[in-house]
C-alpha cells in the first residue's frame, strides 16, 4: 500500500546503529493512534499501510574524530598544535574545565563544534547524508510512496538543511531528477532548529554559493520559486537552551507555508531538548501528523481536548531556571555570531544539564 | 466565469500545479485579501461536515473507481518494452491524450471542459518537451521536462493553508495523489482555533468536483506517473550510485586513507566541497614510530627504534572512490641509539584504502644519519599509528546498501 515516507535525522552524540530511531517512530505512531480513524489500527498496520520510516545517520563521521582527538586532548589544548585558531581556543577552554564538563564536550558538543569549525568533517557528513537521503527517496519512488516528510533534530536540522541545499544544487550528480520540480518534500519539520546557529560562514560547496546556504533564503524556504518543500515547521521549547542563540525566526516567510511552534510544558528540565519529549506534545505532533497523513482536519475536537489535557497533566511545569546562566554567554545579543570557543562553551554547559 | 468554474480551476491547479498554487497561496497570504482560497470557500457554498464529505466520496468515487487504479496496469507494456524510452513515452502520452478527449465524464459541464483543457495542455507540454530530447545513455533530461507542479511531480498533491478573515482555511487535493488513503476532494476546509495554542481544529469541508471529474483527473495523473516511473527510477538509481561513490570516497579519504593530525585536518579543510572527495592531502609535521634497518654492514644489520617526523609532504588519492594513495614527505628521524644523531631523508607513503583491514598502511623511508662524521644510509619502516587509534569507527559502520567497496 502507498505510504508516506518519514525521514528521521538525529542530533549530537553517538546513536546505536540499529535502533536509535525506534523510540521516535513509536512516539509518532502512538500519537497518531489517538485520532480516528487510526485509533482502530495497530502499530504494525499503521507501519504497513500508512507510514514508512527512513533513519538518516551521520554520527559515525564524528566518532572517528572523537576517539583520536580525545586521546590527544591535552595536546589539543596547546595553541601551538592546532593550525585552526578557533578550534585551538575551544580545546584550551575544554582542558581547563572539570570532569563533567569535559565529558559533556567530548560526548556531545564536539559533534556540533566539528560541524561548525572543521570544513572537511562538514563535507564528509554532507556527502554521507546526501547519499542516504537520495537512497530513501529512490526507495520511496520504487515502492510508490505518496510523499516525503523530514523530521530533523538539533544538529540534524543544520546537517539536513545543508545536505538538502547541496544535493538539489548538484545537477551534475543527479542530472535534474532531484530538482524540486521532480521530487519535493511535502513537509520539513525542524525540531530545536540550529540551522542559523551552525550555519557555514565561508564557502563550503563548489556548486552552490554561500548565500544559497543561508537558512532564511535557501531552497528550504517554502513557497518560493525553487523551493524543495511545501511546508516548513520549526519547533522549539521555550526553555530549550539550544534554540536560544541565533534562533530560527524568519519574518517574511509565508504563514500559509511556515509555522513556528513554540512549546512550554515539561516535566523535567533535562528532557526539554529530547525529540521524544517534543513529539509527545500535541502542539507538535498534531500539525506534524496532519501533514504526514495528508489530513488537515486530523483530530476531532473531543480527541484534541483529550490528548491536550493528558499531556498537560503529565507535563505540569512551564518555567525553570535550570539554564538561566547560559544566557549570559551570548549576552543581550541573541543574534550575535558565536565564535568556536563560545559555541563550545555554550553547548558544553547546556549538554551537561541536558544529558 | 461560472460560480463553479473558479473552484474547479483552483482545485485543479492544486492537483497539477502545486508550484502555481504555492505562488498563489503565498501571494494571497502576503498581501491581497481575499485570497483565492478564501474566495473559493465563499463561492463553493456551505461546508459539509467533514465526515459527511468523506463518506460521500467513499460512496461515489472509491467504490466506483478504486482511487486512481482505473487503468491499473495501463503503462505495463511501456515499462516492459525493450524500446523503453522516448518513443514509448510519446506513444503512451498520445494514447492518454485520446483517452482524455474521449472521456464523457468531462463533457458534462463547463467545469469538466476546463479540467479537460488543463489535462490536455499538460499532456501536450510533456510531449513537446520529450520530442526536443536527444536520447542519451544517462536517460531523460529531467531538467527539460520539469515544469513545477506538473503531472510529473511524483506527489501531485498540494496542500495550502491560508487565512480568510479571522478564520483559517486549509485545502487538500489529497484524493488525487493519494490512492488508498482517506479520499478527500476539497477546495477548502475551515479551521477554527482549538484548545491547543496554535493548532486549529477542522470544522467542515467543501467538495469541489463531481466524482466523475475527480476520477478523470486522478486516473490521468496516475497514468502519467506510472508511465514515467520506470524512467524516473532509473534516473534516481543513477543519482544514488553517484552519491554512493562520493560518500565512499570521503570514507576512504578520511578513515582509511593516510591519517591526519588535527592541524593537518584543519589545513586539508581548505577548499573542500562535499560533492568531491579530495584527491590531495598535505602532510605536515606528522610523527610516526618506526623501525630502522642499518644498511652499513649487511652481515650484521640491526633494527633501531625511531621516531620519524614527516615535516612536509603531499599525498595523492586515486580511483573514483579514492581507493589507493601514494605520496612523499621530507622526513626527520630521531633514534634511541646514542651512536646515531639526527637523521634526515625522504619517505614514500602508500596504501590501499579498500584493503585497510588486511593491509596496514606503511611508509618507507630512506634516511641518512650523521654518525662519527660519516653519512650512514638507513631504511625506515613506519606504521600509521594515529589512524589505528580510530580504527573500527567512522562511516564504514554505516551500511550503504549497494555501496561499492572500491
Amino acid at each position: 500500500m502507498a505510504r508516506s515516507y518519514v525521514f528521521f535525522a538525529h542530533g549530537v552524540g553517538t546513536h546505536a546503529p540499529a535502533d536509535w530511531w525506534l523510540s521516535w517512530k513509536e512516539t509518532l505512531i502512538t500519537a497518531l493512534r489517538r485520532f480516528a480513524p487510526y485509533d482502530a489500527l495497530s502499530p504494525d498496520e499503521i507501519e504497513r499501510e500508512h507510514l514508512a520510516f527512513v533513519p538518516i545517520r551521520y554520527d559515525a563521521v564524528f566518532e572517528g574524530y572523537r576517539k583520536r582527538w580525545q586521546s590527544a586532548s591535552r595536546a589539543l589544548a596547546d595553541h601551538d598544535v592546532i593550525a585552526q585558531a578557533g578550534l585551538a581556543d575551544a580545546f584550551t577552554w575544554v582542558a581547563a574545565q572539570d570532569g563533567a564538563l569535559q565529558r559533556a564536550f567530548w560526548s556531545h558538543a564536539l559533534d556540533a563544534v566539528l560541524w561548525y569549525a572543521l570544513p572537511q568533517a562538514r563535507a564528509a557528513v554532507q556527502a554521507l547524508v546526501a547519499q542516504q537521503v537520495a537512497a530513501g527517496l529512490a526507495d520511496m519512488v520504487r515502492s510508490g510512496g505518496t510523499g516525503a516528510h523530514l523530521i530533523a533534530h538539533s544538529l540534524g536540522t543544520s546537517v539536513l538543511h545543508d545536505a538538502l541545499v547541496g544535493l538539489v544544487a548538484a545537477d551534475d550528480v543527479h542530472h535534474g531528477v532531484l530538482r524540486p520540480a521532480q521530487l519535493r518534500w511535502q513537509s520539513i519539520t525542524m525540531v530545536a532548529n540550529t540551522s542559523r546557529l551552525l550555519k557555514a560562514w565561508r564557502d563550503i560547496d563548489a556548486q552552490a554559493s554561500l548565500p544559497q546556504y543561508d537558512p532564511y533564503r535557501s531552497s528550504l524556504c517554502p513557497g518560493r520559486e525553487g523551493s524543495i518543500t511545501d511546508m516548513y515547521l520549526s519547533v522549539r521549547h521555550q526553555i530549550d537552551p539550544i534554540t536560544w542563540p541565533r534562533r530560527f525566526a524568519p519574518v517574511d516567510w509565508s504563514p500559509s507555508r511556515y509555522s513556528d511552534v513554540m512549546t512550554m510544558h515539561f516535566r523535567n528540565p533535562a528532557e526539554v531538548h529530547d525529540l521524544t519529549h517534543y513529539l509527545e506534545n500535541p502542539q507538535v505532533h498534531l500539525p506534524l501528523l496532519r501533514l504526514v497523513v495528508g489530513r488537515a482536519g486530523l483530530g476531532t475536537s473531543a480527541e484534541i481536548r483529550r490528548v491536550w489535557d493528558q499531556f498537560r497533566s503529565a507535563h505540569p511545569l512551564t518555567a525553570s531556571t535550570a539554564f538561566a546562566d547560559l544566557k549570559r554567554l551570548f549576552g543581550d545579543d541573541g543574534e550575535r555570531r558565536l565564535d568556536v570557543r563560545e559555541l563550545a562553551e555554550f553547548l558544553t554547559r547546556a549538554y551537561r544539564v541536558l544529558t | 466565469m461560472t460560480p463553479l468554474l473558479f473552484p474547479a480551476l483552483l482545485a485543479l491547479s492544486l492537483v497539477i500545479g502545486p508550484g502555481l498554487a504555492a505562488a498563489q497561496a503565498s501571494e494571497a497570504a502576503d498581501a491581497q485579501p481575499p485570497s483565492e482560497l478564501c474566495r473559493a470557500l465563499a463561492e463553493a457554498g456551505t461546508p459539509l461536515p467533514l465526515e459527511e464529505a468523506e463518506q460521500k466520496l467513499v460512496d461515489d468515487v472509491l467504490r466506483a473507481d478504486v482511487g486512481g487504479t482505473r487503468w491499473p496496469d495501463w503503462a505495463a507494456p511501456y515499462r516492459q518494452s525493450p524500446a523503453r524510452g522516448t518513443y514509448a513515452l510519446l506513444r503512451g502520452l498520445a494514447e492518454l491524450t485520446q483517452a482524455v478527449e474521449g472521456d464523457p465524464g468531462l463533457d458534462a459541464s463547463p467545469r469538466g471542459a476546463a479540467i479537460e483543457t488543463r489535462l490536455r495542455a499538460e499532456l501536450t507540454r510533456l510531449q513537446t518537451a520529450l520530442e526536443k530530447q536527444t536520447p542519451t545513455r544517462e536517460g531523460l533530461d529531467w531538467k527539460q521536462l520539469e515544469h513545477d507542479g506538473g503531472m510529473l511531480a511524483p506527489f501531485a498533491k498540494s496542500s495550502a493553508h491560508d487565512t480568510c478573515g479571522d478564520e483559517q482555511v486549509a485545502s487538500d487535493a489529497v484524493f488525487f495523489a493519494r490512492p488508498g488513503v482517506p479520499p478527500l476532494v476539497l477546495v477548502a476546509q475551515a479551521m477554527a482555533p482549538s484548545v491547543i495554542p496554535g493548532v486549529p481544529a477542522s470544522t467542515g469541508a467543501v467538495l469541489y468536483a463531481s466524482a466523475r471529474e475527480a476520477m478523470a483527473v486522478r486516473a490521468t495523473v496516475g497514468a502519467v506517473q506510472t508511465l514515467f516511473s520506470a524512467e524516473r527510477q532509473q534516473a534516481l538509481d543513477g543519482a544514488v550510485a553517484r552519491l554512493t561513490t562520493i560518500s565512499r570516497g570521503w570514507t576512504h579519504y578520511l578513515e582509511h586513507g593516510y591519517s591526519q593530525y588535527p592541524w593537518e585536518a584543519a589545513l586539508n579543510s581548505v577548499g573542500t566541497s562535499w560533492s568531491r572527495a579530495p584527491r590531495l592531502q598535505i602532510v605536515l609535521i606528522h610523527p610516526e614510530p618506526a623501525a630502522l634497518l642499518d644498511l652499513r654492514e649487511a652481515k650484521r644489520s640491526v633494527l633501531e627504534g625511531a621516531l620519524l617526523v614527516h615535516g612536509a609532504g603531499l599525498i595523492g588519492y586515486g580511483g573514483d572512490t579514492r581507493s589507493w594513495f601514494l605520496g612523499a614527505s621530507a622526513t626527520a628521524a630521531v633514534t634511541t641509539s646514542r651512536a646515531l644523531g639526527l637523521g634526515g631523508g625522504g619517505t614514500l607513503h602508500l596504501g590501499h584504502t579498500a584493503l585497510r583491514a588486511r593491509v596496514p598502511h606503511v611508509s618507507l623511508s630512506v634516511l641518512a644519519f650523521a654518525t662519527r662524521g660519516k653519512k650512514a644510509p638507513f631504511i625506515g619502516l613506519s606504521v600509521d599509528l594515529w589512524r589505528l587509534l580510530g580504527s573500527g569507527l567512522g562511516t564504514s559502520a554505516i551500511p550503504h546498501g549497494a555501496q561499492p567497496d572500491a
